[in-house]
């Protein structure tokens, strides 16, 4: 199916709408509350049941949806507009300062992550923004190198070269003429780190290490995880489980598709 | 051909697991002299000694089997004689002769004697021990290897039962050039009088192996050896089934319907560790009437339905719960949920409710600060809908203990949900209640009440005690320094090797665990 | 790269990673101190806890060395670590590298078990793929490979459990060795093997899927290339084909790829050692984290980072050495 294609100006629109959606919902949805049906198995008065506290799921599901969404974009979109200026500035500022920059980037690289983001989620069980702000942080110098290259390539043609003899600063030229060229690019790594971020959005809430009140999908898996002993996972651990797994998927395919469509040298799996 | 490579595994399973299942265990060829094995949810409780084991109520208990106190419970929680055989007070109660136990022997086979415990209470002084205080001892004197003499700065009610039977002994012999007990982990530190001698200790596992001391002065114990073991709630009920596992220290309660079909036995008591709601008495909350409010909006029952799942009962508005030998007979109100008359208590303070119910004080819309630790997220968001039902907008945070204890000295909150004991000797309820620390009530002074609190502390008089205790409960009741909503029930599950039982004050310090000592004594 | 050039890549890797490792040495002894309240709040916040004078908290703080300025508890710290003493863990009452030291071998014995299966694994089924594009085996695997992909690796533990540990009770559903372990060395390793067998795979399904796109890629470039092409024409198929042709020159591409490897095997343990209550050192890290044993918590990040930048740095030197022969 490729009823889409996938041009950076179209993503952006998806990626508006789908931002206003997720400011939008929580509005439009029943409260997420506590009642007096605890662990009830779905039903006509809750369609996936409840959870412990007598929440619904259905609703919980749906609330948890933007959170894990948003958290996945604004982190992909942080981490873009931090590597997008320090890649330009590797390729054009003067060569000692290159240097130095790209040995940060190898520095910051090798960096185990992982350990990063557990050693400070520990210590300050972050919400919604600082998880973003956190992920966005331990992803973006895996980019410098991609967008090097990309940004290596695009000025080497002619109408940057023509701009930059008219006089045209750097900043100009990289916003004008360079950036456009490299959507798809662009495009790709942004994707690659939405799939990234949503993975361990919801790896911190399945850990707990979230702010508690913030509901996902990850930590609506650790909730489940008491009641592995009776039915009650049907109902609490599969939709949530189910709905990670579908949106991680979505994220992949539509990557796939553009890397099908051959519009960008970067791998969106492995 | 993939089926038949499928098939071909699974045989391969099949024959490994019953190669594995025809290996005898340890536990099927010698039921008999199998030890004791005690099941936890939780794990490393660091080393059974008083300075190297954690700092919580299970790690203690544990610590008890190895280390004795001078005075013991029973398996009705009664004090009985332990290290001290027996004791007597002056007649104004400052003084008190102590005649040990001259059986009792250190692990190693050294006397314990008078001079040990002088030891241990010069000892604690220097360096302070979080579950028991010596500060109220003026000094101690062994005026023989047996006699003791100990002298108190002023008399304390709670003496006996508050220090004599929480205070490990030490053996000096051991301890006495330790200049940093809690960096002495050797295995030298968990030498003590108990029933059980620690054996081994597998941190990575956590697991504990304790054999029974054989000398033991009280009459030998009755399993040759305990093995404390960490396992996952749901893995340790499958073990109980197979007799791999004896005791399942804590259960939840809808497990026990499960573990009862199997032919297995559950006990259960309230914790009398209630959910306590402490209020900001800065704050809104500082009114009286505004307490009286609150109290009439919260819906305990469907806490407990909600929260709990039925695993818990309402808790009682005067301080001691339903068990406690301090309560008074005569049954408190207990505060039922009216709506109508919060709503008037409220108004009755300025209050007024706008549109969509909202309340708002003096022109401002109210919004609460409730904080309260992650561990009570379930009851502090069941109790927040509540609030929001009834009009007042919550701001729950849930925050580490750290954060908490600084959120609230910074006085930044309204409403504070803890679990706090109720149980022990009353003595430490003027520190409860009118004590600077974050989980204390935090009341501003009440003439009354801190004259009752201090006369019940240093009464000599055990009736005349519950009688002034009668009253702070009345008091308390009606003040509401803070509120308490929910009584957790506890469940521990066990076989027929042994029968354990909640004590109705809780174990020593007031610990609400059934696997106390006695449990494992003769 | 000529064989100066490698050393002096090396000695480069090998100064960037000691950066790192003291950046983090830095963020470690930072960070909990931001934090309001220190360990002995911590350790006196337990309820039953009796209430401390003033004189007797400033007594525990002097002895747990909480009292000495930022800079003089950063010299102490610094100069340990250099000694190799991680420090003591309150809750435990432990030295750190003590607890660390039996918590490691059984997530190295996860690791190392994994190592095998996800690579043989994924080899087999990428070659087998990659062999012929877009035929029939290529896009069975591909799909469900695609599908395995979107599975985080705690929902694959969690749905591991519970299929065979819990519904079908095939193994065990936690710790890494039975209650009392048999004292004959034969059917404790049984046993221990038992135990962790749903864990390594568990461990082992996510990396399949990275290496299954990894060398299906690889194969799908070589199965076009003029020498298979000819291989084929002459008649060499089967294992031959598949390990002479599509194997070798896998080789240095899946070693290049093992960096990267390392590091999630590292992240993904420490879920799975969660969900199987694995004795390991991610158990320990997340018990860390949950009673907020700094020292604990700082001494296992300290360790795995050490281990993971060593073999990181030997995997990258590894494989700028074979880049370098071709």
């Amino acid at each position: 199916m490729r009823l889409l294609s996938w041009h950076p100006s179209r993503a952006a629109t998806a990626t508006a709408a789908v931002l206003a959606l997720c400011l939008m919902l929580p509005e439009l949805l029943p409260p997420y509350v506590t009642t007096r049906d605890v662990l009830q198995p779905p039903g006509p008065e809750h369609w996936l049941g409840t959870n412990d506290i007598g929440q619904d799921v259905l609703t919980g599901l749906l609330r948890a949806a933007p959170n894990t969404v948003l958290i996945a974009l604004l982190a992909a979109a942080a981490a873009l507009a931090l590597s997008i200026p320090f890649a330009s500035l590797t390729v054009t500022s003067p060569r000692w300062l290159q240097r130095t920059l790209m040995r940060v980037v190898d520095v910051l690289q090798i960096v185990p992550s992982v350990l990063v983001i557990l050693l400070i989620a520990a210590w300050v069980q972050p919400g919604l923004g600082g998880i973003a702000l956190l992920l966005a942080l331990t992803i973006w110098p895996d980019d410098v190198r991609v967008l090097r290259t990309a940004f290596r390539r695009e000025i080497a043609r002619e109408n940057v070269a023509v701009a930059r003899q008219l006089g045209g600063s750097w900043t100009y030229c990289i916003g004008r003429h360079v950036l456009p060229a490299m959507g798809p690019v662009l495009l790709g790594l942004f994707l690659q780190h939405v799939r990234q971020a949503a993975l361990k959005t919801a790896g911190l809430g399945f850990l707990g290490l979230t702010d508690p009140r913030l509901v996902t999908w990850g930590s609506m898996m650790q909730d489940a995880l008491d009641h592995l002993h009776t039915s009650a996972w049907i109902w609490l651990l599969l939709p949530p489980a189910a709905c990670l797994t579908l949106f991680l998927h979505g994220v992949l395919r539509a990557g796939g598709r553009l890397e099908r469509s051959g519009q960008t040298l970067t791998t969106g799996l492995a | 051909m993939s089926c038949s490579v499928l098939n071909r595994i699974s045989v391969a399973i099949l024959l490994l697991n019953s190669a594995l299942y025809a290996v005898p265990t340890r536990a099927q060829t010698a039921a008999d002299t199998r030890p004791l094995v005690i099941a936890d949810s939780r794990g490393d409780y660091g080393l059974l000694a008083p300075f190297a084991h954690m700092k919580n109520g299970p790690a203690y208990l544990y610590t008890s089997y190895v280390f004795d106190t001078l005075v013991a419970q029973d398996a009705q929680g009664n004090l009985v004689p332990a290290l001290a055989k027996s004791w007597s007070r002056s007649a104004d109660g400052l003084s008190w002769g102590i005649e040990l136990d001259q059986r009792a022997r250190w692990h190693d086979g050294t006397p314990v004697t008078a001079g040990d415990v002088a030891f241990t209470v010069s000892y604690m002084a220097e360096h302070p021990y979080v579950f028991a205080s010596t500060a109220g001892i003026a000094g101690a004197e062994a005026v023989s290897a047996t006699h003791l003499k100990l002298q108190l700065k002023q008399s304390d009610a709670g003496f006996v039962s508050g220090t004599l039977a929480s205070l490990p002994i030490l053996p000096q012999h051991i301890y006495g050039t330790i200049s940093d007990p809690e960096t002495f982990t050797q295995k030298a530190a968990a030498t003590g009088s108990g029933p059980y001698i620690l054996d081994t200790q597998d941190k990575a596992q956590g697991r504990y192996l304790l054999r029974r001391n054989d000398a033991y002065y009280r009459g030998a114990p009755k399993f040759p050896s305990i093995a404390i073991v960490k396992m996952p709630t749901d893995a340790a009920i499958v073990a109980l089934k197979n007799s791999e596992v004896d005791v399942i220290t804590d259960v939840p309660l809808d497990r026990a319907d499960i573990i009862r079909s199997a032919g297995l036995k559950v006990v259960e008591a309230p914790s009398n560790h209630p959910m306590r709601l402490t209020f900001n008495h800065a704050g809104p909350f500082g009114a009286k009437a505004a307490r009286h409010a609150l109290a009439h909006a919260i819906d305990r029952q469907g806490l407990v339905d909600v929260a709990y799942r039925g695993a818990a009962v309402v808790a009682e508005p005067g301080f001691f719960q339903k068990g406690s030998p301090w309560r008074a007979p005569t049954v408190l109100d207990g505060y039922p949920t009216d709506i109508a008359k919060a709503k008037s208590l409220l108004t009755g303070l300025g209050w007024s409710q706008g549109e969509a119910g909202r309340w708002s004080r003096s022109g401002q819309s109210v919004t609460l600060r409730l904080v309260a630790a992650p561990q009570a997220k379930a009851v502090a968001t069941a109790l927040t809908d509540q609030l929001e039902a009834f009009g007042l907008a919550i701001e729950l945070r849930l925050m580490e203990p750290a954060q908490l204890q600084e959120q609230i000295e910074s006085g930044a909150y309204e409403l504070a949900l803890f679990s706090s004991s109720t149980m022990g000797d009353p003595g430490s309820l003027m520190r409860k209640v009118f004590g600077p620390a974050f989980n204390s009530d935090r009341f501003p002074d009440h003439a009354e009440l801190r004259n009752l609190l201090i006369k019940q502390a240093v009464s000599t008089d055990a009736t005349e005690r519950l009688r002034i205790l009668e009253k702070v409960q009345a008091i308390y009741a009606e003040e509401l320094p803070s509120l308490l909503l929910v009584n957790p029930i506890w469940a521990t599950a066990h076989n027929d090797r042994v029968t354990p039982t909640f004590l109705p004050d809780g174990v020593a310090i007031g610990i609400p665990m059934a696997m106390h000592k006695a449990v494992l004594l003769p | 790269m000529t064989g100066q050039s490698i050393t002096r890549h090396m000695c480069l890797g090998l100064l960037d990673r000691i950066v790192v490792f003291l950046l983090l040495v830095v963020l470690t002894f930072v960070l909990p101190r931001l934090m309001p309240g220190d360990a002995l709040d911590l350790m006196l916040s337990s309820d039953m806890a009796r209430s401390m004078s003033r004189a007797e908290t400033d007594n525990l703080r002097q002895s747990m060395g909480l009292d000495a300025t930022i800079s003089t508890q950063f010299l102490t710290y610094v100069t340990n670590l250099a000694q190799g003493d991680l420090g003591r863990s309150i809750q435990h009452a432990a030295f750190v590298s003590d607890l660390i030291g039996r918590a490691l071998p059984w997530t190295l014995l996860l690791v190392l078990a994994a190592l095998p299966v996800y690579l043989g694994i994924s080899v087999v089924i990428g070659i087998e793929a990659g062999r012929e594009p877009h035929g029939k085996t290529d896009r069975a695997f591909t799909g469900v490979m695609t599908l395995l992909a979107s599975v985080p690796p705690y929902s694959a533990a969690v749905f591991l459990l519970l299929g065979f540990a819990v519904l079908w009770p095939l193994f065990p559903a936690s710790g890494a060795e039975p209650l009392f372990p048999s004292p004959d060395p034969l059917s404790r390793s049984l046993a221990i093997a038992r135990h962790a067998v749903l864990p390594v795979l568990a461990l082992s399904l996510h990396e399949i899927v990275r290496f299954y796109f990894l060398t299906r890629g690889e194969a799908v470039g070589l199965s076009g290339r003029p020498f298979v092409l000819n291989a084929r024409a002459r008649g060499i198929g089967g294992w031959r084909e598949r390990v002479n042709y599509f194997g070798r020159n896998l080789l240095a591409t899946l070693l290049a790829r093992m960096t990267d490897s390392v590091a999630a095997l590292f992240g993904a343990v420490i879920y799975i050692e969660i969900v199987f209550a694995y004795p390991g050192i991610g158990l320990l890290l997340y018990e860390a984290i949950l009673s907020r044993d700094h020292v604990l918590l700082q001494g296992i990040v300290l360790t795995i980072s050490a281990l993971f930048l060593t073999v990181n740095w030997v995997l990258d030197a590894a494989s700028a050495n074979l880049a370098a022969r071709g």
